[in-house]
């Protein structure tokens, strides 16, 4: 686990090379988490970044970070984004009025094959999920596009998550551990599946 | 001059990355453009034999890279046209004898003295695909209008957009439209309505191609079959000409008209 903290890239990028050059031996093979801080790190730097790691027989599996920026990028560069024990303890703000708001990860970009998403909290994508693309949220997952990728919601339990999508075409479709049984057909417009009694419903979704 | 960097890839194989690159080196070419080929499938070239300069092979991109003779050496000149040139892979080697760097420096080195430096890009998404998009300005992914094969451009198209590449522009090979008319192929706009990059060009399926890239003499050399009308539009549409999208139905048409005329 390497702590970048919020310092200038560039310089800290230069700083850890040159010690893992120097204990080059002890590092062989290792896998590493990096914690970039507040640090907004594009993906050419993550991706550099991780070539340079793997040319010192470094793998980079995990980026911790506070910058959502940072997260998407990594994500979308197939590493993991929390630790393995991290929960993210239910970080649920008052908004007053009673409301309370929940943790989300907004993703305005379509995802493509080979794209995984893995989020504890609500997952919203303003775009398409396309066919060899997977999403694992704790909580519901918002398509504002088509959906026919893989697609799995309430994974820790939460029977009230539900998946809603512009179009629900979906290579596979699960609500805590109850998989689809079939797809939803090829009704027309926005539907919202949801969980009632251990079986999966697909209904329109309109404005209720 | 400095060269625009255009690497073809396209994740699955056999959908004509190669057929592709040297046609379309060829037509810009044509068009009194300076081109490079740079063949980026190390351990199995095959753009050499598509363009013909098989046997004109003396030095090779990893010589290059490894020292062992200059840029210019490895640089194959075209008899055929002055404009087009081609530093051809190694045979002998793998995909891990170059990487990323290697090829940035490769190509900012030919950048001063081309208009076009054309890479072809290995199947697959590991350390040859890596190679080859790193230098690129553009990135060109071929599909043909199969569900696999989009798939695969798919997640070459995440890629090149999380390695922020640039939007990626496709290029629809092997076309069929007389099984698209019947519905037992994708058409254009399934797959434009799927991937939703801007398109460069549509390529018809035509015979010719198959005979020409097996004499080493690419159709796009030859200004009368379709799919070199094709790739001489998608060149003129590189150099920023606005050129329409060919009629894909004249084919049948005109089929249709020669089983008439031969009928009588």
């Amino acid at each position: 686990m390497i702590t970048l903290g919020n310092s200038d890239w560039e310089a800290s990028q230069s700083s850890l090379l040159i010690q893992l050059d120097e204990k080059a031996g002890f590092f062989q093979g290792a896998k590493v988490i990096l914690d970039t801080g507040y640090t907004v790190v594009h993906a050419a730097d993550l991706g550099s970044m991780r070539d340079k790691l793997s040319d010192r027989g470094l793998v980079l599996t995990t980026v911790i970070s506070y910058s959502p920026t940072t997260e998407t990028t990594a994500q979308m560069l197939g590493l993991s984004t929390r630790l393995p024990k991290n929960s993210l303890e239910k970080k649920q703000r008052a908004l007053g009025n009673g409301l309370i708001g929940e943790p989300s990860l907004f993703i305005q970009k379509t995802l493509r094959s080979g794209v995984h998403i893995d989020y504890e909290g609500h997952v919203v994508v303003l775009g398409d999920v396309n066919p060899g693309a997977e999403i694992h949220a704790g909580g519901s997952i918002v398509i504002w596009g088509k959906l026919k990728g893989a697609v799995c919601a309430g994974i820790k339990g939460n029977k009230n998550a539900v998946i809603c999508a512009m179009e629900m075409s979906p290579s596979l479709l699960r609500l805590c551990d109850i998989i689809s049984p079939s797809s939803p057909g090829k009704k027309k417009g926005a539907q919202i599946a949801h969980l009632q009694n251990q079986v999966i419903h697909y209904d329109h979704w309109d404005s209720k | 001059m400095a060269a625009k960097v255009v690497t073809l890839t396209s994740g699955k194989g056999g959908v004509g990355k190669t057929t592709a690159t040297a046609n379309l080196a060829v037509a810009l070419a044509e068009l009194d453009q300076k081109v490079v080929c740079i063949d980026g499938d190390i351990g199995l070239r095959n753009l050499d034999v598509v363009l013909g300069l098989e046997n004109r092979i003396v030095y090779d991109l990893v010589d290059v890279v490894e020292g062992r003779c200059r840029l210019k050496q490895a640089m194959i000149k075209d008899k055929r046209n002055e404009n087009l040139h081609l530093i051809p892979a190694a045979q002998t080697r793998d995909k891990n004898a170059i990487n990323p760097s290697d090829m940035i420096r490769v190509c900012d080195e030919l950048r001063p003295d081309a208009d076009w430096i054309l890479i072809d890009s290995p199947a697959g998404i590991e350390r040859g695909f890596r190679n080859a998009i790193a230098p690129a300005d553009l990135v060109v992914v071929v599909t043909n209008p199969e569900v696999s094969a989009v798939r695969d451009a798919d997640r070459v198209i995440g890629i090149t957009e999380a390695e922020e590449k640039g939007p990626a522009k496709l290029l629809l090979n092997r076309f069929n439209y007389n099984l698209v008319k019947h519905g037992d192929m994708l058409g254009a706009e399934d797959v434009m309505d799927l991937l939703a990059i801007p398109l460069v060009g549509i390529v018809p399926e035509d015979e010719s191609v198959i005979i020409s890239t097996n004499k080493g003499q690419p159709v796009a050399f030859d200004s009368k079959s379709r799919a070199g009308i094709a790739f001489q539009n998608i060149a003129r549409r590189l150099l920023g000409e606005d050129v329409p999208l060919m009629n894909l139905e004249e084919k049948s048409n005109l089929l249709a008209k020669l089983f008439r005329s031969g009928g009588k």
